[in-house]
């Protein structure tokens, strides 16, 4: 029996206000969707706890306020980041467009290291879309981030962002060898309820 | 040279009159053992304002026991010659000292401004001592925060004819402040359409800072207290305090006068420059006051601006239940904003200092620094919160942060 590996990997979320930043971290912690979130001031935390064979891998979420004038708190929040999750509103053109500072600006605090997912969100609503999927691939591309869309009302896609990099986490942290062969999304298993450590 | 005064211990076991007398004489014999230095003084000497506030919740403690001897005798219970005051004793003073809370505030309510301004520090004795009566709340509160009303709220009604350009930004908020209250629930209904009149209109009057996230969480406990909202945005412009100069209130010959104190607004400025020195100088004192804990906090790399900046930002009415955050308004109101953020910040600090120690773990710690874990340690006992705080007045006041915005501004700028 060997003795259980515990990983934590801060995990900061940015982007532009009410693009459902909050939303994102409910589905995944709570698996639920409500129409309004109280607004995040400042940050807030998060922990989510996922099970990866004899690994307990703990993401650490810094949900952050939206606001430009928030931007000076930024860095302090960023530092020591591991990952970085730029959310944008696919109906919302300015959110979209202001990724690539927040790139900038996470590439500045953390260095190249660090890995960013930018994510376009609110799929559910298609029909007022602003944004098109090849517009989020190739800015990701550019940018060397990993992409998705979600839709944190419906729950798209939200969970499986999450396992992939959690996945990409573990594969960087474990050098290739016997065990990356059979790592499966399948093994991820979540925990659920409470973020709380005690 | 003590002072001589009847002891309680000299009052007959039983058959015991209760009288104010009797009772003053056993709470200033309390006091004399507690301060002895305040009471050896010479009468004619002036006392400093903290000495006099301390006499002033003495004076206010006795008035409590009168007043709980009318309602409840039993609430006053003597042992072998010693007076045991229930816990829950405390409150008024001066002549009205006989009334009721209520009363006082009727009187206050009553009172010609020259005549309120003169009893400053008993109205703060009083604020400190028990909830503003919640019959009387919404005008007192107007009252204390010197609301121009017969300025701010015809200025209001013409704000609210024009457009702002912070109205999308706004109306983003609205609906994520306080989403579980029934005042706020419903999605553009009367509590939110409030909030965002209110909001719009203050983001014209002091169009350099426009809106800024946090500010509905302040203007919504305000709101809930059904104070009318033009009151409400007058009260609100009150706490926020003096504003720059913009072409819009210079063509409505607006009087910048009416609020000329420093308040609240520089919390909320473009570049949240006030949010910054709150947060030095709350760090300062928690490194002063609370040195374990800062030092605890260096190590596990948890800065002031990742928990405290949503206390700030939204004068803790995000974070804490309803009901103390009418409470922290009360103090708020009374004494100067700035001033209780800082107290309460480092009172719900200093009673959770031993569960924060005890977390060798950084999630673990934000977790305890989250506002509904801060106030689970006080179980339901919402007023120690208070006492905390105002029982700081000697470590933090107005002085010792004017020295911590010199050091700032020697340092920073």
């Amino acid at each position: 029996m060997s003795l259980q590996n515990i990983l934590k990997y801060k995990t900061v979320l940015l982007g532009e206000i009410s693009v459902g930043k909050t939303s994102l971290i409910s589905r995944l912690m709570y698996d639920k969707f409500d129409d309004s979130y109280q607004a995040t001031i400042g940050i807030d935390h998060f922990i989510k706890t996922m099970y990866l064979g004899d690994t307990t891998i703990k993401l650490q979420l810094w949900d952050t306020a939206g606001q430009e004038r928030f931007r000076s708190l930024i860095p302090t929040f960023i530092r020591n980041s591991r990952v970085a999750i730029v959310v944008y509103d696919i109906t919302n053109r300015s959110s979209f467009t202001k990724v690539n500072s927040w790139v900038r600006d996470v590439r500045n605090e953390c260095g190249e290291d660090i890995k960013v997912v930018i994510i376009g969100n609110k799929v559910d609503m298609d029909s007022s879309r602003k944004v098109w999927p090849e517009e989020g691939e190739e800015l990701a591309t550019k940018l060397n981030a990993i992409f998705m869309e979600t839709s944190a009302k419906t729950g798209s896609n939200v969970q499986a962002m999450f396992k992939k990099i959690v996945m990409d986490l573990y594969e960087q942290k474990v050098p290739v060898k016997e065990t990356s062969t059979h790592l499966n999304i399948n093994y991820v298993t979540t925990s659920v309820g409470s973020s709380c450590a005690c | 040279m003590e002072k001589q005064y009847p002891r309680s211990s000299s009052l007959p076991k039983k058959q015991f009159e209760w009288s104010l007398a009797n009772i003053s004489n056993a709470i200033i014999d309390q006091a004399s053992k507690l301060a002895p230095s305040l009471w050896e003084e010479d009468s004619e000497q002036s006392i400093s304002a903290e000495d006099s506030e301390y006499v002033n919740s003495l004076l206010s403690q006795l008035n409590k026991v009168n007043l709980d001897l009318q309602s409840d005798p039993k609430s006053v219970t003597a042992n072998n010659g010693t007076i045991n005051v229930k816990p829950q004793a405390r409150s008024s003073l001066t002549k009205i000292h006989r009334d009721s809370n209520l009363d006082f505030w009727i009187e206050y309510l009553n009172d010609s401004e020259g005549k309120r301004d003169k009893y400053k520090q008993l109205v703060i004795a009083k604020v400190r001592a028990s909830p503003i009566p919640y019959q009387l709340r919404k005008q007192v509160w107007v009252m204390l925060s010197a609301a121009n009303l017969n300025s701010a709220v015809p200025l209001y009604k013409q704000l609210l004819e024009m457009t702002s350009p912070c109205e999308r930004e706004i109306l983003l908020d609205i609906h994520r402040t306080f989403p579980d209250h029934d005042m706020f629930k419903d999605k553009d209904g009367e509590g939110q359409m409030a909030l965002f009149r209110i909001l719009k209109a203050y983001s014209i009057y002091d169009s350099t800072l426009g809106f800024c996230q946090g500010m509905p969480f302040c203007v919504g406990p305000l709101l809930m207290q059904n104070i009318p909202e033009e009151e409400v945005f007058a009260l609100f412009i009150s706490m926020m305090g003096r504003i720059p100069r913009n072409p819009i209130l210079d063509a409505l010959k607006w009087d910048y006068s009416i609020n000329k104190q420093e308040g609240t607004r520089s919390l909320f400025t473009t570049g949240l420059d006030g949010l910054d020195l709150i947060l030095y100088q709350h760090s300062y004192l928690v490194a002063e006051l609370l040195p374990d804990l800062a030092e605890h906090f260096t190590e596990f790399g948890v800065a002031p601006s990742t928990y405290a900046t949503q206390w700030f930002l939204t004068f803790f009415a995000s974070c804490f239940p309803i009901d103390i955050v009418f409470r922290i308004y009360d103090i708020m109101l009374a004494e100067g904003p700035v001033l209780t953020l800082i107290r309460i910040s480092l009172a719900i600090l200093s009673h959770n200092q031993d569960l924060i120690l005890s977390a060798n773990d950084l999630e673990l710690i934000f977790e305890i620094l989250k506002g509904n874990n801060l106030v689970k340690s006080y179980e339901g006992k919402y007023e120690l919160i208070i006492e905390q705080a105002v029982g700081l007045s000697n470590e933090i006041n107005d002085k010792v942060l004017k020295e911590l915005l010199l050091e700032y501004n020697s340092q920073f700028q």
